[in-house]
């Protein structure tokens, strides 16, 4: 039971902070909160097809489906948080205001929410499915995996639950400014994931790592866990991780700046118009 | 004056590819009654290595170790590949994240 307690806890987790995340985001800019129950629905529904054509996808592209499979889903999430905050970005200035973002851009950042938590989802509740199967057959393990299962999906999403109440009580500003820099952090992790699948099937140079920071924050503690779930830390990252890293930093680095000097031209065109 | 020939640049273009597929070692795992067998395995240092495990058992696993930075999902009957490295001389961990009381093992690296 407290096998499969840990097990789905570390993987409720990270969707839990991911949608609470979101969904204060969301409360923040006051967007309409559809996206929650499709990504919801959609998530599920795509976890559920994973973990029954696991094998198959296992098996395709010469036994690298399941790492494709994943990586895919990653680059979603990835392009999907890189937009958010380039949208979000002209916002975090004091001179700017956050209902300056048009209608437009709103839907596209409630689309780019629903993308974020359908793949989050997706991930980490088909690796639960694929668990819970292995005791299909036997009842007698499988009620105490189903038990431990659920207290640790209600812990995770309680955990989520405080996160999103303690986001929710954070100025605006103070809480926007946060929020940039946890998708920042949390797209770059992914990019640092996809970067480790990638050399898991020989598609990237696998150097060694460059540094071993296990002493300071280990990642089988639950610092360490909570680290991972929310901006994928790795405690011995490569040279070709790091770069993956930094290259999705210097990605969003230069669509903010590009957005931030649209919005600059279209303040000082609208200032120039009332004049 | 240089003339560049297709197939000459070709093999130049593979080269390097040929010299790598030459260097990966290949090792071979079980997963049976939630166990890896061998729990231990040797490797010359800073040598990539192609780790082929097979779950012999009808339950699912999932290959994972912190230190080498890899995670699979192996399903039951299944045969999965992983590569790790290269990598500096020590012992690095793995365990089965879905039976990690008993599916233990680890991988020395010798200088």
């Amino acid at each position: 039971m407290i096998d499969a307690l840990m097990l789905v806890l570390r993987e409720a987790l990270e969707a839990a902070l991911i949608l609470s995340l979101l969904l204060a985001l969301g409360m923040h800019l006051k967007i309409a909160r559809w996206w929650a129950a499709f990504g919801l629905f959609f998530g599920i529904l795509l976890s559920l097809t994973l973990s029954q054509n696991a094998m198959t996808i296992a098996e395709s592209i010469d036994g690298t489906g399941q790492e494709i499979a994943n990586v895919l889903l990653y680059f979603l999430s990835i392009i999907s948080m890189l937009l958010i905050n380039t949208v979000l970005a002209p916002c975090l200035a004091p001179s700017m205001n956050a209902s300056s973002i048009s209608k437009r851009w709103l839907s596209t950042m409630s689309f780019c929410f629903f993308v974020v938590f359908t793949c989050s989802m997706a991930r980490e509740v088909c690796e639960i499915w694929i668990y819970l199967a292995g005791f299909w057959g036997t009842p007698a393990s499988l009620r105490p995996a189903l038990t431990g299962s659920a207290i640790g999906f209600c812990l995770g999403f309680s955990v989520g639950a405080l996160c999103y109440f303690a986001f929710l009580s954070m100025p605006r500003m103070w809480f926007l400014r946060f929020c940039f820099c946890m998708l920042a952090l949390a797209a770059s992790g992914m990019s640092l994931q996809v970067a480790r699948l990638l050399m898991q099937i020989d598609q990237l140079p696998s150097g060694t790592a460059l540094w071993d920071s296990s002493a300071l924050i280990n990642e089988a503690s639950w610092i360490g866990q909570f680290s991972h779930a929310l901006f994928g830390y790795d405690a011995n990252p490569n040279s070709t991780q790091v770069i993956s890293y930094l290259s999705c930093l210097a990605i969003l680095a230069f669509s903010c700046t590009l957005r931030w000097q649209a919005c600059q031209r279209q303040q000082a065109a609208h200032a120039g118009a009332a004049l | 004056m240089w003339k560049i020939k297709p197939a000459a640049f070709l093999v130049c273009l593979l080269f390097p590819l040929a010299i790598e597929a030459a260097a990966v070692l290949e090792i071979s795992i079980e997963i049976k009654d939630h166990l890896f067998q061998p729990a231990e395995i040797e490797i010359p240092a800073r040598t990539k290595v192609k780790l082929v495990v097979a779950n012999r058992d009808s339950t699912p696993e999932e290959f994972e170790s912190y230190e080498l930075n890899r995670e699979k999902v192996i399903m039951g009957g299944a045969t999965a590949t992983i590569f790790v490295g290269p990598l500096e001389p020590g012992t690095y961990v793995f365990f089965g994240e879905f039976n990690p009381k008993t599916a233990q093992g680890k991988i020395r690296v010798l200088p």
